[in-house]
């Protein structure tokens, strides 16, 4: 049943055992918790997890192998079973080109616990092909990242962890000290982006609908009926490690990739039309209605701009969810852009939060505009170069780690590419646990733009890789 | 972490400019440095009248070999306390260890012996066609008389090989140029030391007069816009550096020409004689190690991705397998004065290996890791997904059937090729010339800098030259004309 998964009975002594259970308490309710009772309760819970996960994920046995981790003795001693982002993205690209899903499979099945025996591999000739049947036979929703850089990374979410992705998205929009927001289920969400998406935003938008609307697709209002193909968003880096081969430009590409380019050309040049026709619907017909949408400032600021180009003003009934995570994706904004959203749309403030594909929920932004830490998200700070963590008191500038205690079929433990500041003690808001400042930005941003020269290197695949398509367009 | 700050000079041709500084660098664990602002100078920096250079004409090729001879002896970080300070500089961006840079730059002065500049130009340009007009008769009877001329050229160089500065010095000396050398933020200091030790010994002497270093943000419009225009330089020579390349660009047009040596990747191929004993296994992982340990993986020339004829079968993995341990422990074997663990571990390469290990061995194996360095084994005939990255003495060795799978994936951007053995080399070596490979050498051999004269495909001692010539025609030419 939707309502199931959407509230639960909570049994507050049961956490250290089943840490997923704190995602049905309230946000407020979360945030509430004491340091020192979330710390207790991490503690039992990793260990818990560990044991479960430990002996029957071979990356995670190899790297407490590797690290010699047998038992954990504190929360610290947590931070050595953290996984690269890179082991969710290690299987090599050409098994795509070669149809190899089978191979594709056997890999993924490494990262999770979910049993993916019963997957149909024959006949699939694309990356999308291969998402919907491990969807279909075996129930895990694989959730791909969106990075540029041409190789994706595959997370894969076993159904025992599926009820998290409707309380994550519902507990999402509980903006922390507010009222909770009633009759979810009879406000329409907005999609700026694609109707079917295997991203985490994607998979956010099947669990409102199945288990929010009882099936009502209506509810939904998608910019874009059709599917975000991973196939094309995988094309960049399956052509650079077609080069890597001496395959590019010899005539040797598949023609299921050739295929795929063609029909993403001609996407690409009706969609400013597609675009247009939406932001009409929705300024028109959902003009003063009550909505909800989570988005990034880059997409809101595409709305503002859509409105501001047909003189509307202040579309949305004042009462509407607004959710930003995700950051600016290196768009510069117009000053002062947050206050002119919020106007536009017809809400007093837009809601933030922090978060990331490998983790299930978004750390809420507070009052004093500090990302708080939820009790299933065993946080750490990292010394960037020696991976050692820091001490957990004390304000610290390091690269984040976390622990998602929630996921029952998958290691929650990644070690991300963001450099944030943290700190363990009490917030200005009164709240007390880890929080992070607004200053988060990936490492590669931060190194980027040096004027360093040497003689080794080769052009970015991704660079190459665009030419050659900008070449046969 | 220390927060030393440098402070880098702007030398214009004899001058020492060091006044209205600005910071720099400093990011990502970067050096930091402060220099001269370059803008207000860009009038002075570029040489007004060519005329300028004819004091280059009133010495001979044998005093340009005295003056580079005599500055050799003094760069020793020993002696010369500003080539102590780029050393220390140096320290502190390079990828190579203390002790290997301090072997580079205490020898650094013996690239200037005599008879190793006098073999590197008699196999390049010739020194007669430095020295005067070298007359030709074609076959109507026109008599041609050539002669090679300096240019004036903005040198963009390299900073991970401090050695490529004085290179250029002598290049510039030695063919009468006037050059001006835009230093990376990686090395700001050594081209700048070399200069001021010039000054320091000959103040007035036309080779010091004609050379100038510079350090600015490349792509910076305010000096770039000004400087690279054909009234002011005839060539560029651009060291590596994606982006510096992608900012000149623009500037390239009529009047104004690029000599790059883009950067590059190089690799390895080893035919099935490695396996015929386990000496002959063991003999092969040893070169192979040289070419891709030496100064810790951080050239062009050093080898990355090795293709090795083994079969890509349970057998030919196997023995592939066994190949790679020796080829890692001959890699942890190499002398500290040419090798070391990982001074800079690339952190996201390093992720990537991390992630291979922890994904079982399904497609590949990894031998060692970290700061000592790996050997990744594919076990199919293709190499990581990520093998543009490979530094910090990571090699991939990839199994094939086929030796037309390594020639395929030869492109323009590979530039040493080592092959083992010298049969295998004959009979590859045209078809890789073909694909765009640009120097092939016995396996062992990547790291030598033999006085051929031939770079990425170019000859760059000829193409820092004019060639000019002077024709007379016969009269019974010149009246078929008529």
């Amino acid at each position: 049943m939707a309502e199931a998964d959407a509230t639960r009975q909570i049994n507050s002594g049961a956490f250290a055992s089943e840490p997923q259970a704190m995602l049905w308490q309230s946000m407020d309710a979360n945030l509430a918790m004491g340091a020192e009772q979330v710390a207790d309760i991490q503690l039992a819970a990793v260990r818990h997890r560990f044991a479960q996960l430990g002996d029957k994920l071979p990356p995670l046995r190899a790297l407490a192998a590797e690290n010699g981790v047998t038992e954990i003795a504190d929360l610290n001693a947590a931070a050595s079973l953290l996984f690269k982002h890179s082991v969710y993205k290690s299987y090599p690209v050409s098994l795509i080109e070669k149809c190899r899903f089978d191979r594709l499979t056997a890999w993924l099945a490494n990262l999770t616990t979910a049993d993916l025996s019963g997957v149909k591999t024959e006949g699939l000739e694309s990356v999308d092909d291969w998402l919907d049947a491990v969807n279909r036979d075996a129930n895990v929703r694989i959730i791909h990242t969106t990075g540029t850089s041409g190789k994706l990374s595959f997370l894969p979410r076993g159904p025992l962890d599926e009820p998290l992705q409707i309380r994550s998205a519902l507990l999402s929009q509980e903006v922390p000290g507010r009222p909770q927001p009633q009759r979810l289920e009879e406000v329409p969400t907005i999609v700026v982006g694609q109707r079917i998406m295997f991203s985490g935003y994607g998979a956010a938008m099947e669990a409102l609908v199945e288990h929010l609307y009882g099936g009502d697709e209506s509810m939904l209002l998608t910019m874009d009926k059709e599917r975000l193909s991973a196939d094309v968003l995988t094309l960049a880096g399956r052509l650079a490690a077609a080069e890597n081969r001496g395959e590019l430009g010899r005539s040797q590409i598949s023609p299921a990739i050739l295929n795929r380019l063609d029909q993403f050309v001609a996407a690409q040049k009706t969609a400013p039309e597609r675009r247009a026709g939406f932001f009409d619907t929705l300024f028109g017909t959902m003009k003063g209605r009550r909505v909800m949408m989570a988005g990034n400032w880059s997409m809101y600021l595409e709305m503002m701009q859509a409105g501001q180009a047909r003189g509307v003003d202040h579309i949305f009934s004042s009462d509407s969810h607004f959710l930003c995570a995700g950051g600016t994706k290196g768009k510069v904004m117009p000053e002062g852009y947050r206050t002119a959203i919020a106007a536009f749309l017809g809400v007093p403030t837009i809601a933030e939060s922090y978060g990331m594909s490998e983790i299930s929920s978004l750390m809420p932004k507070c009052p004093a505009g500090k990302y708080h830490a939820l009790p299933w998200l065993l946080v750490f700070v990292l010394d960037p170069q020696t991976g050692v963590p820091s001490a957990r008191k004390g304000t610290h500038t390091g690269r984040f780690g976390v622990i998602d205690l929630a996921f029952q079929q998958r290691w929650g433990g990644v070690l991300s590419g963001d450099e944030v500041t943290m700190t363990f003690g009490r917030c200005d808001c009164g709240r007390d646990g880890p929080f992070i400042e607004d200053t988060v930005r990936r490492y590669g941003e931060k190194e980027g733009g040096d004027d360093k020269i040497t003689c080794a290197g080769a052009p970015e695949a991704h660079d190459n890789a665009l030419a050659f398509l900008a070449d046969l367009d | 972490m220390d927060e030393r700050t440098f402070e880098v000079p702007l030398i214009i041709r004899g001058a020492v400019i060091a006044s209205d500084t600005v910071g720099h660098g400093g990011r990502g664990g970067g050096v930091q440095f402060e220099s001269p602002q370059v803008a207000p100078h860009v009038d002075r920096l570029a040489l007004g009248s060519p005329s300028a250079m004819a004091d280059l004409y009133r010495i001979s090729f044998e005093e340009i070999l005295d003056y580079l001879e005599s500055l050799g002896q003094r760069l020793s970080p020993a002696v010369n306390p500003w080539m102590e300070e780029a050393f220390e500089l140096s320290c502190r961006t390079s990828g190579l260890g203390r002790e290997i840079l301090h072997a580079m730059y205490l020898h650094m002065g013996e690239g200037l012996r005599r008879d190793n500049l006098r073999e590197a130009v008699e196999n390049t340009i010739g020194v007669d066609y430095l020295e005067g007009w070298v007359e030709e008769r074609l076959a109507n009877g026109l008599r041609a008389r050539k002669r090679a001329f300096g240019a004036r050229t903005v040198h963009i160089v390299a900073g991970n090989a401090p050695g490529t500065s004085v290179l250029t010095v002598a290049r510039n000396a030695l063919t009468r140029g006037d050059a001006i050398i835009k230093t990376p933020s990686n090395d700001p200091l050594t081209a700048a030391a070399v200069a001021r030790t010039m000054i320091e010994m000959a103040p007035d002497h036309p080779l010091t007069r004609h050379l100038s270093v510079a350090y600015w943000k490349g792509g910076d419009a305010a000096v770039e816009e000004r400087l690279y225009r054909s009234r002011n330089i005839e060539k560029i020579v651009a060291w590596g550096g994606m982006s510096s390349i992608k900012h000149i660009a623009k500037y390239i047009g009529p009047g104004i020409e690029l000599v790059a040596l883009d950067p590059k990747l190089s690799s390895t191929i080893i035919g099935q004689e490695a396996f015929a004993d386990n000496a002959a296994m063991e003999k092969v992982a040893a070169a192979l190690a040289m070419d891709g340990g030496s100064l810790n993986q951080e050239g062009c020339v050093n080898a990355r991705v090795v293709w090795v004829e083994s079969g890509t079968n349970a057998d030919g993995i196997a023995r592939l397998d066994r190949f790679g341990q020796m080829v890692f422990d001959a890699i942890q074997r190499l002398p500290e004065s040419i090798s070391t663990p990982a001074v800079r571990l690339d952190a996201a390469l390093a992720d990537e290996i991390e992630a291979l290990k922890m994904g079982g061995e399904a497609f590949y194996r990894v031998i060692g890791g970290g700061r000592a360095g790996a050997v990744i084994v594919s076990r199919m005939d293709e190499p990581v997904d990520f093998a543009t990255m490979l530094a910090n003495r990571v090699l991939n060795l990839v199994p094939v059937d086929d030796l037309d799978t390594p020639v395929g994936a030869v492109t323009s951007y590979t530039q040493t090729i080592g092959i083992y053995p010298e049969s295998l080399k004959h009979k590859l070596r045209d078809r890789l010339a073909l694909h765009g490979a640009q120097r092939l050498v016995s396996l062992g051999g990547a790291m030598g800098m033999p006085n051929h004269g031939i770079q990425d495909a170019i000859e760059p001692w000829r193409r820092m030259c004019r060639w000019i010539v002077e024709e007379e025609s016969p009269a019974e030419l010149l009246s078929q004309v008529a």
